[in-house]
């Protein structure tokens, strides 16, 4: 019973989401007016016996090719039929054709792409195999052959077409279910009980539903221009009326009466178009991208957000010539679609050469923003300013974004959280690491393969040979991030960036790359600045911590007086949270070996 | 990589042999009596038996199907129903054409549809990216033919600067042989420059948002050397497209070679169906299934040079 | 002032540039004929070549015994004359001396009676010699054509392009390479089959002063708009024309000749009322002439590029008879009035067979029908299909062409076995029959009169519904003039001159 309820929480989003997709989609001006082209085309294609003004195929022979006229608003073509008259029922004959394509090849594809998806197993390779066989067979010698054999049987020949387009929907509707079935809820409901018919309704039809309207729109517009294609060839009925013949005859008169081969190439033109900027704007919203406002809405909203400032928190522990690092009054916004969203209210903070200042906060906080704003590599919507962001004495929050970006990998050296997810996968690790070296320290290809190896012999990796040819996804996380230790202290920056290093690792290697980043701080005299959630962490290597929460810092402080006694309820909390059951690295070092961990710089100055 | 070519081989045959069996029971099911289109109507009766005897389809089904398996097997595709004359030779007079349009029109795709589609993606919503998508949905809603129409007009009857219609062979000349493929290949390649610049745009949005990209500015890399990282990542799926159109227009490109009159496999797989020339269709269709088989096989060794990831698997 | 004229020099330079790199469209010198023909060469065995569209590709390469001229008479080639005897069951054939075949083959009695024979024996131009007993060798430059009953059509086809004469060695090879005695040479460097045929001009050809272009192009190019655009950007230079382009051609100061190729209308199959009853009522056959207004259709989908009559003989041709076009001008409600008599006064059910190349007549057709109350059935299909199963329909759309020769006109639009008509019917009415007989015996003038008579009995009975005889259109630049041949989709090369 309650493992049901579980799952039907689980549902429940999923069924909000897909209300939320439409109407965002709605909401979109793309999105409405594609979706009223349609409308407005499927209503003239339903309505056509009421709205067309004439008989389609009444011939009046002294009308072929008139001008436009009240009695013909768009002309008569080419044997004096009423050329809007046509247009509206060649709607219904392309929407027909556009149907029959479609029906078939979703009732065909998608269901055996969930299957194939879901079970695996000889189904999936059999219908894989029919799938790529479908995709090699040159359909149009195919459609024509069965032309001549059905006598030009136009929904057999649409959905001919159908099966051909069958792989589309086959290879999408497999991708996401693939994706799905792996998810962990999915898991879950078969653990509690459901049947696996009840699975896909439940779970993998709504996670399937979205990519397949997006390539129904797409092969709708294919179905229609492959349908007027082949009646541009002559096959199909001449009688009835359809986009396609009226194209074809227009083409012949295009010299003399172009309009004939207007109205038809205007009407597929409009429809097409429609289904692709639909097709387009559903897979932007699927992809859920990060909405951006205008620059207007930009301003206006840093505006707003100015008059309502609250005062900068914080606090700086050094005099301005002294610190390597200088943040002051740093605010970061983000652009959302009612405007701009603060998510670091003005933070001032400092930190010396060979310092190493921790900034602890839960998610959310806006510690990694600080240090992207620090790195000018805010992700797009995003946008920081500040009184001041001194590094190395250089005010750079000034400069231009090129001088600003050349700091990068000599200056300042960053290291991610997530090891695998920042390396690029399609290089290898002696190439990434070699890489910067040559284009931005200019050295030649053996200098940079020789200090990429001295660097990854620091860091602690045995096998160094193996690892300069090895691919991200060939080695272990631990060594993935020792990696990208060494890319960030291959340029000897005066400034390192620590986003969470340890976060992604198991515990024993969270240890050692600790131990390595405090050494190599050390070894070169860095200011280093080290994001994490986690007070063992900064118990472990930092002299100094600030805490921020929801974008404020709340507590700035030497780090043994923090841990002593710290000031802010929230601080104690997180102390509690991080200390749980876990004694610290350097607490248990201190208690065994009975010495301190390596001296403090004095905390000069403030 | 021997056993992975080996089985990509294995796999390209079975491939080839599953589609030319359908096509050629369904030829033969579709088309029942070939002798009236070959013949014309003038022919007696008697004629068309005798047509009918010498083109062996008085034969059972299974023994004409064996006939042409045994000979399509190695490498012989008989000779056409309507000249007599060697479906290969017919062929390999009519592919070049093909090739050359498809393969200049490919590349007319790759390199607008990269260069599109990379500008999108990494300005997203730029004034840039919406022109580029009003572009693209433009082409996309133009039929192919129409654009074919404007061109020919344009270039060719009003400024002159391309023949109308026909082929020149690049043996007799280099500059005619450019200039008689590009209509045909500029409006062949509309439609693909449209849905490669779509796709590489997504993915270069994907790829953009990704973390290591972030990680190789912070190494300092120029914007330049970090596009190749992002276009190397995201290309895959344009790549894919390319394949697929390049396949694809092989036999496809009937209407195209119509309108500029171009002796290419489109006009021969139309006059073909026309006159139920059946040896030339299967020709056709096992040569063209043995494009695809080729260009799948490279296609995947690009896509595992570029991503070592695929290889392994 | 020198200015402009530095920049009007540097633009025409730039222009030339691009001109002169361009091979196809650089030598426009009048000394090439450049012709966009419809179809390509169905075949280089001129036993299995059609007439329609082959004459250009076939008259380069190979001469023929006798070649038919625009005004319908016939002109002796390789044949310098031919006699019937008394009872018009023999024809004695002179031939040319001294003509070799481009291989060095001499042409002679033999290698006359060997083509002749493999012409006989040819799918499509066995057409010709249905009614030969046998073909003899007389001497060495004469040959004798022995035939089982009198045929006043065979010098007739000969002459349209059933007598071409092939090296006697190659007949067997024709498919794969042309081998005549033509004005010119198949240049099989420059030609991509399907696409363009290049012929060289042969120096020493007997007959060269006929010939007077020194190279010839021919490109088949199906598509009327690609045709046309080809003459505009100047790669061609005659051009199988759309009508409908003619407004255009006047403006490009194009020549423009014309001549009627083949009719337009309904063609009765079912006289007998076999499968529609209706069809036996000479009333219905008639209510279905007065229904249609040739005129309007002749200028709505026709481009007005014809001739408005209800005959099948080509206007102003031996046959024609000019006073019988009033015998059903339009009048609707005369139609009605007809059917009503013949007791369909709701008119009846058929059914009709249709392809893409019809489709322009059927709208007016489904029009006229549904005036009538007459209900169609239409079973769409190929052309491939069309031409097997329209005669089994009891009527259908046709255009069906023409020939310039009374006697052929009679045996090829009613007495013969034809695609479109597969059982001749006039056999069944022995007013038509007792007709064709006589016209069939008589000759000379009596000849021409006796089948004017049938004409005029065919039109009373409304054997056909004929809306129109079409015109083919061609166009070529000013210094080239064509002269179009009833009977021929496109003319010889013989008639294309320069101006």
């Amino acid at each position: 019973m309650s493992t049901t309820a579980i799952v039907q929480e689980d549902a429940d989003p999923r069924a909000s989401k897909r209300q939320s997709i439409f109407s965002r989609f709605i909401r979109t001006p793309a999105g409405i007016i594609s979706l009223g082209v349609i409308l407005f085309i499927i209503a003239v294609a339903v309505l056509a016996p009421w709205i067309s003004p004439q008989d389609p195929n009444y011939v009046d022979l002294f009308a072929a090719k008139a001008p436009p006229s009240a009695e013909h608003w768009l002309g008569g073509d080419s044997t004096g039929r009423d050329i809007l008259s046509r247009l509206i029922w060649g709607t219904r004959t392309t929407l027909w054709g556009a149907l029959i394509t479609i029906v078939t090849a979703l009732v065909i594809g998608a269901p055996a792409g969930v299957v194939a998806g879901y079970f695996g197993g000889a189904f999936d390779r059999a219908a894989s195999w029919v799938s790529d066989a479908i995709q090699a067979i040159p359909g149009m010698i195919i459609l024509l052959v069965v032309a001549a054999g059905t006598r030009q049987n136009f929904p057999l020949l649409m959905a001919t077409v159908g099966v051909l387009l069958t792989p589309g929907y086959y290879r999408i509707a497999r991708a996401r279910t693939l994706t799905i079935r792996n998810e962990p809820f999915v898991a879950a409901a078969w653990v509690a009980g459901l049947s696996h018919p009840r699975i896909i309704v439940k779970h993998i039809f709504p996670g399937v539903y979205a990519p397949i309207i997006i390539q129904t729109a797409l092969a709708a517009g294919i179905a229609m221009g492959i349908q007027a294609g082949l009646q541009f060839l002559g096959i199909g009925s001449a009688n009835v009326p359809s986009w396609g013949a009226m194209m074809n005859e227009g083409f012949r008169f295009m010299l003399t009466s172009p309009l004939l081969l207007l109205w038809p190439s205007a009407a597929l033109g409009v429809t097409i178009a429609a289904l692709a900027v639909m097709g387009s704007t559903l897979g932007d919203l699927v992809r859920v991208r990060t909405p951006s406002a205008g620059k207007k809405a930009t301003a206006a909203a840093a505006t707003a957000n100015a008059a309502a400032r609250a005062p900068a928190t914080g606090a700086f522990a050094y005099d301005a010539d002294k610190a390597a690092v200088r943040v002051e009054n740093l605010r970061v916004a983000y652009a959302t679609p009612s405007g701009e969203s603060e998510v670091v209210h003005g933070i001032s903070f400092d930190v010396a050469p060979g310092e190493v200042l921790g900034i602890v906060g839960e998610s959310g906080s806006g510690k990694s923003q600080t240090v992207f704003s620090m790195l000018d590599l805010l992700p797009s919507g995003g946008r920081y300013e500040a009184d001041g962001i001194v590094i190395s004495g250089r005010d750079v929050a000034k400069l231009p974004a090129k001088e600003r970006a050349k700091l990068l990998g000599s200056e300042i050296g960053y290291i991610p959280q997530e090891p695998m997810s920042n390396l690029d996968p399609c290089y290898t690790i002696g190439f990434q690491l070699m890489q910067p070296l040559r284009s931005v320290h200019k050295k030649s290809r053996k200098e940079a393969r020789d200090i990429a190896r001295a660097m990854l012999e620091r860091v602690g990796i045995a096998d160094v040979d193996r690892v300069m040819k090895s691919y991200p996804f060939e080695i272990s996380g631990g060594m993935a991030q020792r990696v990208l230790i060494a890319g960030a202290i291959a340029g000897q920056p005066s400034v390192l960036l620590a986003d969470e290093p340890t976060t992604a690792l198991d515990v024993t290697v969270q240890a050692e790359v600790l131990e390595l980043l405090r050494e190599l701080q050390d070894e070169f005299h860095m200011a280093l600045v080290l994001v994490t959630h986690n007070f063992g962490v900064v118990a472990d290597i930092c002299d100094r911590v600030i805490v921020m929460r929801d974008g404020d810092i709340v507590e700035v402080g030497e780090v043994r007086e923090t841990f002593a006694g710290a000031k802010e309820p929230y601080t104690r909390d997180l102390i509690s949270a991080s200390l749980d059951g876990a004694a610290s690295r350097r607490e248990l070092d201190e208690e065994f070996a009975g010495k301190g961990a390596n001296a403090q710089p004095a905390a000069q100055g403030a | 990589m021997i056993a992975f070519i080996a089985k990509r081989l294995a796999a390209g045959v079975v491939l080839l042999v599953a589609v030319s069996v359908g096509t050629f029971f369904l030829a033969h099911t579709a088309i029942t009596d070939p002798t009236v289109g070959l013949l014309g109507t003038t022919a007696t009766e008697a004629q068309r038996e005798a047509l009918t005897i010498k083109l062996g389809l008085d034969r059972p089904l299974i023994v004409q199907f064996w006939d042409w398996f045994s000979h399509a097997a190695i490498g012989d595709f008989g000779t056409s129903w309507r000249n007599f004359q060697s479906v290969n030779d017919q062929i390999a007079i009519k592919l070049p054409v093909t090739l050359s349009v498809v393969s200049f029109a490919t590349l007319l795709t790759a390199f607008f549809g990269i260069t599109l589609g990379m500008i999108a993606g990494l300005n997203p919503n730029s004034m840039l990216d919406r022109m580029s998508k009003g572009i693209t949905v433009v082409l996309f809603a133009l039929p192919g033919f129409w654009v074919s129409l404007v061109l020919v007009i344009w270039f060719a009857v009003n400024l002159r600067w391309f023949p109308a219609v026909g082929y020149v062979q690049p043996t007799q000349s280099i500059t005619g042989w450019l200039r008689s493929i590009t209509l045909p290949a500029v409006s062949l390649s509309l439609m693909g420059i449209v849905v490669v610049a779509e796709q590489l745009r997504n993915e270069v949005i994907a790829v953009n948002k990704q973390d290591f990209v972030r990680t190789l500015r912070s190494r300092g890399l120029s914007q330049g050397q970090v596009i190749i990282h992002i276009l190397r990542n995201a290309c895959p799926a344009a790549l894919t497209m390319l394949a697929i159109m390049f396949v694809s227009l092989l036999s496809g490109a009937i209407v195209v070679e119509a309108i500029f009159s171009l002796p290419g496999i489109g006009q021969l797989i139309n006059s073909s169906s026309q006159i139920g020339d059946i040896p030339v269709l299967l020709g056709i269709t096992v040569v063209s299934v043995i494009f695809v088989v080729i260009v799948n096989f490279l296609l995947d060794i690009a896509l595992g040079w570029i991503n070592p990831k695929v290889r392994v698997k | 002032m020198s200015k402009t004229i530095t920049t009007v020099a540097a633009i025409s330079a730039v222009a030339m540039a691009l001109t002169v790199s361009a091979p196809a469209l650089a030598q426009d010198g009048p000394g090439e004929l450049k012709i966009g023909n419809f179809l390509d060469v169905t075949s280089w065995d001129p036993a299995l070549a059609d007439i329609g569209f082959d004459g250009p590709y076939l008259s380069a390469v190979y001469d023929p015994l006798i070649a038919l001229e625009p005004d319908g008479s016939l002109t002796p080639v390789l044949a310098t004359s031919w006699e019937y005897s008394d009872d018009r069951t023999s024809i004695t054939m002179d031939l040319r001396q001294g003509v070799t075949f481009h291989d060095g083959a001499v042409f002679d009695a033999e290698a006359a009676v060997a083509n002749l024979e493999h012409l006989k024996a040819g799918a499509r131009s066995n057409e010709a010699y249905v009614n030969v007993w046998e073909f003899k060798v007389v001497d060495e430059d004469t040959i004798q054509i022995d035939l089982t009953q009198r045929d006043d059509t065979i010098l007739y086809l000969m002459g349209l392009g059933r007598s071409y004469m092939a090296s006697p060695d190659k007949l067997d090879t024709l498919t794969e390479a042309p081998a005549g005695s033509g004005p010119y040479l198949l240049d099989t460097d420059r030609s991509v089959p399907g696409s363009e045929y290049h012929f060289n001009k042969v120096a020493d050809h007997w007959d060269s002063e006929t010939y007077p272009f020194e190279d010839i192009a021919i490109y088949p190019i199906l598509d009327a708009t690609a045709r046309h655009n080809a003459m505009l950007s100047g790669q061609i230079n005659v051009n199988f024309a759309d009508a409908e382009n003619i407004p255009q051609a006047e403006q490009m100061g194009w020549n423009i000749s014309s001549r009627v190729s083949g009719w337009v209308g309904l063609q009765f199959v079912d006289h007998t009322g076999q499968f529609v009853e209706a069809l036996a009522d000479v009333r219905v056959r008639q209510a279905l002439n007065y229904a249609f207004n040739g005129g309007a259709i002749l200028n709505a989908i026709g481009a007005g590029a014809g001739v408005v009559t209800n005959q099948v003989f080509p206007v102003g041709t031996p046959g024609y008879d000019a006073s019988l076009n009033d015998m059903y001008a339009y009048n609707l409600d005369k139609a009605r009035e007809l059917l009503a008599e013949a007791g369909y006064a709701d008119g009846f059910a058929v059914t009709m067979p249709m392809s893409p190349i019809f489709a322009q007549w059927q709208p007016a057709v489904v029009q006229v029908f549904n005036e009538l109350g007459i209900e169609v059935t239409w079973d769409d299909m190929q052309m491939m299909d069309y031409q097997i199963n329209a005669p089994k329909y009891p009527l259908f759309i046709s255009f069906i062409a023409m020939d310039n020769d009374p006697a052929a006109t009679l045996a090829r639009q009613l007495t013969s076995e034809q695609w479109y008509n597969l059982n001749p019917e006039y056999g069944e009415f022995p007013e038509l029959a007792d007709l064709v007989a006589s016209a069939k015996e008589a000759t000379g003038e009596d000849q021409v009169a006796a089948i004017t008579e049938v004409n005029r009995q065919l039109t009373e009975m409304a054997w056909w519904s004929v809306w129109y005889q079409a015109e083919n259109t061609y166009f070529s630049t000013p210094e080239i003039e064509v002269q179009p041949v009833t009977g021929m989709m496109f003319p010889l090369l013989r008639h294309i001159q320069p101006k």
